[in-house]
């Protein structure tokens, strides 16, 4: 049989790959041509003006994000030399810092502004 | 059984069951088909396997197919994906933050996965820096809801 289980393989992980990739396009699609709201994403709820904990967690995150797909696109897959396992590159220890503080940031503004409103 | 205002429970209920039977009958006939056919088709075990393989991947795709042509199409709506739940004054809820850095993050791991684990031609490991990403993801999205809930219930 021509048909091997490696083939079968390779068919469906690019399937998958292709599937995320459209269903990830028409997301972006969707977002930016309005169809999706992103109204209020960096204003807190019932304001108008920008909070600044969320532009921060908003521009952390892009930056994490972007970063860590560039790590993984220099650097490839990593091979450990003793057991042969693959595996992803690891994120640096900064990186998650830096999105760890974000997150802080932005969690500590949510409840003291909360705080704030129900006092 | 509750009452079927058209009257057709009884006839959906005969199809169901023919329907189930027929599903197990074909399974039945496969099995039988997988382990006589080594003998008179002189199928080998390594081609049932492919076989069964290329039966289960198919399902799988038909199912992932299914669902992105339903969003496509708009069967499946998006229009909330990073949403809050609405007030009732309002159509769409407000966006959140939380819910975006978790479809932002879930592409991005997602699809280096799949990509690396193309290349490897298996699974790849998942190092617990990038475990903790996505733990620290969903982690501020379950914090920022309590708060929100929090907020909603002393008002």
């Amino acid at each position: 049989m021509g048909l091997t289980a490696e083939f079968i393989s390779l068919v469906f992980g690019l399937t998958m790959v292709a599937w995320l990739a459209i269903l990830a396009g028409f997301v972006s699609y969707k977002f930016l041509t309005g169809h999706l709201s992103m109204t209020g994403l960096l204003q807190k709820e019932g304001g108008s003006a920008l909070v600044p904990e969320r532009v921060t967690a908003l521009a952390t995150t892009l930056f994490v994000a972007g970063a860590y797909i560039l790590i993984v696109l220099n650097t490839g897959l990593i091979e450990d030399p003793v057991t042969d396992v693959k595996s992803m590159p690891d994120m640096p220890e900064a990186l998650l810092a830096l999105l760890v503080g974000g997150k802080a940031v932005y969690v500590t503004g949510k409840i003291s502004r909360q705080q704030k409103t129900g006092s | 059984m509750a009452d079927d205002p058209k009257g057709g429970g009884q006839p959906n209920f005969v199809a169901g069951l023919q329907m189930f039977a027929a599903i197990i009958a074909l399974l039945v006939g496969l099995i039988w088909l997988g382990f006589e056919g080594i003998d008179w088709l002189e199928i080998t075990p390594d081609d049932n396997a492919v076989f069964g393989y290329l039966m289960v991947t198919t399902i799988i795709m038909a199912f992932a197919g299914a669902v992105l042509w339903k969003i496509i199409t708009g069967g499946i709506d998006l229009t909330g994906i990073i949403a809050e739940p609405a007030k009732p004054d309002q159509k769409v809820g407000k966006a959140s933050l939380s819910r975006f850095q978790m479809l932002l993050f879930t592409f991005v791991v997602a699809g280096l996965f799949l990509m690396l684990s193309i290349e490897a031609g298996a699974f790849v490991n998942i190092p617990g820096n990038v475990l903790g990403l996505i733990g620290i993801s969903g982690g501020t999205y379950v914090l920022s809801k309590t708060v929100g809930k929090e907020k909603d219930d002393s008002e």
